[in-house]
C-alpha cells in the first residue's frame, strides 16, 4: 500500500486564513466570508454542501473588489464555484457574501474552499474564525461547538488577557453591540452552522429524491451484521469448547 | 476550545494521571514479584482478560489513526476488523491453549524453552525491542498531535508529556495496572462513543445522507478505496501478528486460564466491534462535518475540542489520551520483559533476585521509553501507516516460528532461527524494493510465505528437539 493516498491529500494544503461572520435574524442568515490566501498557480475552487429548507440567495464572490465570475456546478448535495483565472501577486484577498433563507432548519451552510488551509505557528488554534451573531436572546449555536462571547465594553481590552476562542475576535471596532454573540476559532472551514431551537420546528421538504449513497448504507448495515453475529456466535464456541477441555 | 475548557481538559488528564497512579500504587505491592509485575499472577479472568486483550490492540492507530484513515478514505478500511478476528480465531485456536502448557511469562520464554535455544530468545528480545520503538512512537506521535493541539503546546512538549504519563503508571504497577487500566479504557472507551456517535448522527445526519454527501466527493470513500487485496494484506498482518504478538502473549500468561483465555478473546470481540463501528461514524461524519482538515490524524483532535459539546468532546479526549497511554504502557511493560527478564536475567544474570528482577524491569521501562520519543519528534508518516508498518515486520518474524512450533513437533531450533530472520529480511527487502505488489505479494505476504519455507525446509535437516522438550509442548514423547 502506497502512503501517497494521505501525502496528496496533505499537499493541497493552501496557506491562508479565513474570516466569517455570520448574522442571523428570524427567518434568514446572513453570511460574509473574508479570505486572505497566498497566491497559488491553481485556480480557485470553493464548495458548499446544501441542506434541505436552507436556501442558498444573492451569492456574491469578489476578488480585489471586483465581482468574480464563477462557473457552478452541482454534483450531489455539493455546489462548487469554480474561477479559471489564475490569481498574480504575492497574495490574494476573496470576499464572498450570500444570504440564507432558514425556513424552520436553523442550517446555515459555509462556503469553504475546496483545499485544506495550511497550519501556521501564527494560528496554532485554526486558520479559520467564526463568528455568529444574533438579533434577539434567545438562540444559540448548537453545531459546531462555538462560545458564547462575554459582553465587554472593550474588546481591544479583553483580547490580550482571555484566551483564543473566548471572545469575538472579529469585534475589532473596540465595542459589542449585538445581544449575543458566538465565536470559534477552527482548523478547517465548518460545513455548517446550526442554530438551536429552529430544527425543531421541522422541515417538511426534502432537497428532492433520495441520492446516491455509493452503497454506504448497505456496506454499513453488513459490517454491522458480520460485527453483530460474530460476537455470540464466537462466544457460544469458545463455552462449549472451554467445558468439553 | 476556550480557556475553561481547556483548563477543564487539563483538569481531567491530571485526575487520570492521578487515578492511574493510584492504580498502579495500589498494585505495587501486588507486582513485587517478577510473576506479579510481568504476568499479573496469571489472575486476569475473562472480562478484565477481554478488556486487557482489547485494550493492547485498540491503539492510538485505531481511535486518531483509523478515525484519519476513514476521513480520507471512507468506509473500506472498517473492513479490516473482521478480518484482523480471523488472526484472533487462529489465536484462540492455535496459541492461546498451547503456549499455555508451559510456564513461562514472555514470547521469548517460549522461543527458549520450545527450541531449546538462549540464541532464539536473544534474537526475538532484539527483534521486539527494535520494532517496538517504532509501535510505541507512534502512540507518542498521536498523543503529541492532540496534546499539541487540544493543549496549545509545542508538539515536543506534549510528546514528552505523553511519554511521561505512560512511563509513570507502567514502571509503578506493570501487568496489574496494565489489566484495570485496560479496563478504565474499555469503559470510557465505549461511554464516550455512546454518547458522542448519536449527538454526531443527530447533526450531521443519518448514514443515507452521509453517504449522499461523501459519494459526492468521491465515490470511493463509500465504496473500496482500499481494494479486497489491499485490505487481506493489511488485515493479515496484524491479525496474524496479533496471533503472535508478543504483549498479546504476555496478556495470555497472565489469564487465569485456558477457558478464560478464549472467552476473554471472545470479550473483546464485543467491545471491538462498538468501538470499531465508533471510529467508523467519527471518520465519516468528520468528512461531512469540516470536509478540509489539514491533515487526517486531527480528525479526533478536532472532533473532540472544535465539534461536541465540551463535556462530550472532553471525554472522547479523554478516551483518546487513555488509548495511547494504555497501549504504550503494554508496549513499555513488553519491552520491559524482553530487556530485564530475557536478556539480563536469562543471559546474564540468571541468578539475580527477585527483588533485582523488578527493578531491572522498571529501569528498563523508564531507559526504553525515551527511545522511541525521539522517532515520534520525526513525525515519519501517519499514525496508522506507522502501526502497519510494524505489524507487518511482527508477522513476517513472529507468526511462523510460533504457530508452527506450537503445533508441529518437527520445528527446530535451527528452523526457528531461519524463519525469524528470513521473514524479517523478506519483509524490509520487499518495503523496500518491490512495494506494493512485486510477484502479486505484499510485504508481509513475502515475509511469512519465506519464513514458512525456511521453517519447513531448515527444520527436517537437523535431528529434531528433545523427547522431554516434545513431551512437555505436545503431550507425549515424539515418534519417529
Amino acid at each position: 500500500m502506497s502512503t501517497g493516498v494521505a501525502h496528496d491529500a496533505l499537499a493541497q494544503a493552501r496557506p491562508g486564513t479565513v474570516d466569517i461572520s455570520i448574522t442571523v435574524q428570524s427567518d434568514s442568515a446572513h453570511v460574509r466570508q473574508s479570505y486572505a490566501l497566498a497566491s497559488s498557480s491553481s485556480p480557485i475552487e470553493l464548495r458548499v454542501l446544501t441542506r434541505p429548507c436552507a436556501a442558498i440567495e444573492n451569492m456574491r464572490i469578489e476578488r480585489g473588489g471586483a465581482a468574480l465570475v464563477v462557473v457552478q456546478s452541482r454534483n450531489g448535495p455539493w455546489i462548487t464555484f469554480r474561477d479559471s483565472t489564475a490569481s498574480s501577486g504575492d497574495s490574494l484577498l476573496l470576499f464572498v457574501r450570500y444570504d440564507v433563507r432558514l425556513a424552520g432548519t436553523g442550517i446555515i451552510p459555509l462556503v469553504h474552499l475546496a483545499a485544506p488551509l495550511a497550519r501556521t505557528d501564527s494560528a496554532p488554534l485554526g486558520a479559520v474564525s467564526v463568528e455568529v451573531r444574533f438579533t434577539d436572546d434567545a438562540r444559540r449555536v448548537d453545531f459546531p461547538h462555538m462560545t458564547r462571547a462575554v459582553p465587554t465594553l472593550s474588546a481591544k481590552r479583553a483580547e490580550p488577557t482571555e484566551p483564543v476562542g473566548a471572545v469575538g475576535a472579529s469585534s475589532r471596532n473596540g465595542t459589542r453591540q449585538a445581544p449575543t454573540q458566538w465565536f470559534a476559532r477552527y482548523v478547517g472551514v465548518p460545513s455548517f452552522v446550526e442554530i438551536a431551537g429552529d430544527s425543531v420546528k421541522g422541515c417538511g421538504e426534502r432537497a428532492g429524491e433520495p441520492g446516491d449513497n455509493g452503497g454506504l448504507v448497505w456496506r454499513f448495515c453488513l459490517l454491522v451484521g458480520i460485527m453483530v453475529a460474530w460476537v455470540p456466535l464466537y462466544l457460544a464456541w469458545a463455552r462449549r469448547s472451554g467445558e468439553s477441555a | 476550545m476556550t480557556g475553561a475548557h481547556l483548563t477543564a481538559f487539563y483538569a481531567i488528564v491530571g485526575a487520570y494521571l492521578v487515578l492511574v497512579c493510584g492504580i498502579g500504587l495500589y498494585n505495587y505491592r501486588r507486582a513485587s514479584t517478577e510473576e506479579g509485575f510481568l504476568a499479573a499472577g496469571r489472575s486476569l479472568g475473562p472480562i478484565i482478560g477481554g478488556a486487557t486483550l482489547m485494550a493492547n490492540q485498540v491503539s492510538a492507530g485505531a481511535t486518531i489513526g483509523m478515525v484519519g484513515f476513514h476521513y480520507f478514505s471512507g468506509i473500506s478500511y472498517a473492513w479490516t476488523w473482521p478480518l484482523v478476528w480471523i488472526g484472533w480465531v487462529v489465536a484462540a485456536l492455535f496459541v492461546a491453549p498451547k503456549i499455555r502448557r508451559v510456564p513461562g511469562l514472555t514470547l521469548p520464554d517460549f522461543f527458549a524453552a520450545r527450541f531449546e535455544s538462549n540464541w532464539a530468545r536473544g534474537i526475538a528480545a532484539l527483534f521486539i525491542l527494535v520494532v517496538y520503538a517504532v509501535m510505541l512512537s507512534a502512540q507518542y506521535q498521536a498523543g503529541g498531535l492532540l496534546f499539541g493541539l487540544v493543549g496549545r503546546m509545542e508538539y515536543p512538549r506534549a510528546v514528552l508529556l505523553v511519554a511521561g504519563i505512560t512511563t509513570a503508571y507502567t514502571v509503578l504497577g506493570g501487568m496489574y495496572s496494565n489489566a484495570h487500566v485496560g479496563m478504565l479504557k474499555a469503559i470510557l472507551l465505549l461511554g464516550s462513543y455512546a454518547i458522542a456517535v448519536p449527538w454526531l448522527l443527530a447533526h450531521v445526519g443519518s448514514v443515507r445522507d452521509i453517504g449522499e454527501a461523501l459519494t459526492a466527493i468521491d465515490p470511493r470513500l463509500t465504496g473500496n478505496w482500499f481494494g479486497w487485496r489491499q485490505l487481506i494484506a493489511i488485515s493479515m498482518a496484524i491479525g496474524l501478528g496479533l496471533a503472535a504478538s508478543p504483549y498479546e502473549i504476555s496478556a495470555i500468561y497472565s489469564m487465569q486460564s485456558k477457558r478464560a483465555t478464549r472467552m476473554a478473546i471472545g470479550y473483546s470481540f464485543l467491545f471491538q466491534a462498538c468501538i470499531g463501528v465508533g471510529v467508523l461514524l467519527f471518520g465519516l461524519s468528520m468528512r461531512v462535518a469540516m470536509p478540509q482538515l489539514p491533515a487526517p490524524d486531527l480528525a479526533t483532535p478536532v472532533l473532540g475540542m472544535s465539534i461536541l459539546p465540551p463535556w462530550i468532546g472532553l471525554l472522547v479526549l479523554l478516551a483518546a489520551v487513555v488509548t495511547f497511554t494504555r497501549t504504550g504502557g503494554a508496549i513499555l511493560l513488553t519491552v520491559a520483559s524482553a530487556v530485564s527478564h530475557d536478556i539480563y536475567v536469562k543471559l546474564f544474570r540468571p541468578q539475580a533476585s527477585e527483588r533485582a528482577k523488578v527493578l531491572a524491569s522498571r529501569l528498563a521501562v523508564i531507559t526504553f521509553s525515551a527511545i522511541p520519543v525521539a522517532l515520534a519528534l520525526r513525525q515519519f508518516d501517519l499514525v496508522n501507516f506507522i502501526v502497519i508498518w510494524a505489524a507487518r515486520l511482527m508477522v513476517s518474524f513472529l507468526f511462523i516460528p510460533v504457530v508452527v512450533g506450537l503445533n508441529w513437533r518437527r520445528a527446530t531450533r535451527a528452523g526457528a532461527i531461519a524463519s525469524m530472520l528470513g521473514g524479517m529480511t523478506t519483509c524490509l527487502a520487499w518495503s523496500r524494493f518491490g512495494s506494493p505488489y512485486f510477484l502479486g505479494l505484499d510485504s508481509a505476504e513475502a515475509g511469512v510465505l519465506v519464513s514458512a519455507a525456511m521453517m519447513f525446509a531448515v527444520s527436517l535437516l537437523p535431528s529434531p528437539a528433545s523427547d522431554a522438550t516434545l513431551s512437555e509442548f505436545f503431550g507425549d514423547p515424539v515418534k519417529s
